[in-house]
């Protein structure tokens, strides 16, 4: 059994994480708790139950999205626009040897019903995510993300389009 | 067959105080590597942080157009988004 996703704390063992992407696994022993504490990006971990060797990891951050001629000039005149908040899954990772049991897809899963709930709060309007190969890709088109129109490596899914969805299940119960 | 070619690749040159790079040494020969190595693993681990924790993202004109137009269609109901949240859970729990 995986013990159910919560946030990263000092007390996870993070040595013997592998995912198999050199980057992807230093970040989350080296600059993971480093960046929460900072109050950059945050990182929600699965472990095996009764352990506290994490096996899983998606980490968030909430960014914004701007036009690059948003200039003080543009604002003063009215014109300005708005930078659109975005909750970005910046990464997403499962150890090598717990591969193969879905635990990707169930934790992505509870990345967006996170974005969902905090979505109350915070007014995002959008989730991107990196993909960074064909895999990722085909991982996220089955969560009917698209290509984000500016940048190829990124995908995203508009919020209105999730929490719609989410609505529409909860009438059909 | 011939070995893969060579990635093309680059030459940096960063000047170290005598200090910096004997601490420099001893942590490399601590992970069992040379300066070189050490030094660009670092740094280029620190670099994809740094891109990674970017939170501002600015985009071109055309861009903001597709994104604005985006936000501004009617919500849909999205079928394979759908199949997927349905799916029950222990950690819903």
């Amino acid at each position: 059994m995986v013990s159910k996703p919560v946030k990263l704390t000092k007390e996870h063992d993070l040595s013997q994480f592998d995912c198999g992407n050199g980057p992807l696994t230093t970040w989350l022993q080296k600059y993971a708790l480093q960046n929460q504490t900072a109050n950059h990006a945050k990182t929600v971990v699965i472990t095996e139950d009764d352990s506290n060797i994490v096996i899983g990891y998606y980490s968030y951050n909430i960014i914004s999205v701007e036009h690059s001629e948003s200039t003080p000039v543009r604002v003063s005149k009215g014109l300005a626009r708005h930078p659109i908040p975005v909750f970005l899954v910046a990464r997403l990772a499962i150890d090598n040897k717990s591969k193969g049991q879905n635990l990707g897809s169930r934790l992505f899963r509870r990345a967006l019903l996170h974005a969902a709930e905090i979505s109350d709060q915070v007014p995002i309007r959008a989730i991107i995510v990196d993909a960074i190969d064909d895999g990722a890709r085909k991982f996220y088109n089955r969560f009917d993300f698209e290509p984000y129109p500016a940048d190829g490596l990124r995908m995203w899914l508009l919020l209105k389009d999730l929490i719609k969805t989410q609505q529409t299940m909860k009438l059909q119960k | 067959m011939q070995a893969k070619a060579k990635a093309k690749s680059e030459k940096i040159d960063i000047r170290f105080s005598q200090q910096e790079a004997s601490i420099i040494k001893q942590a490399a020969s601590l992970q069992h590597t040379n300066m070189s190595n050490f030094v660009r693993q670092q740094a280029v681990g620190a670099a994809e942080a740094v891109i990674h924790d970017q939170t501002r993202f600015a985009v071109s004109a055309e861009q903001w157009t597709l994104i604005e137009a985006a936000l501004q269609r009617p919500a849909q109901v999205l079928p394979n988004l759908q199949k997927k949240l349905a799916t029950t859970d222990d950690w819903d729990q």
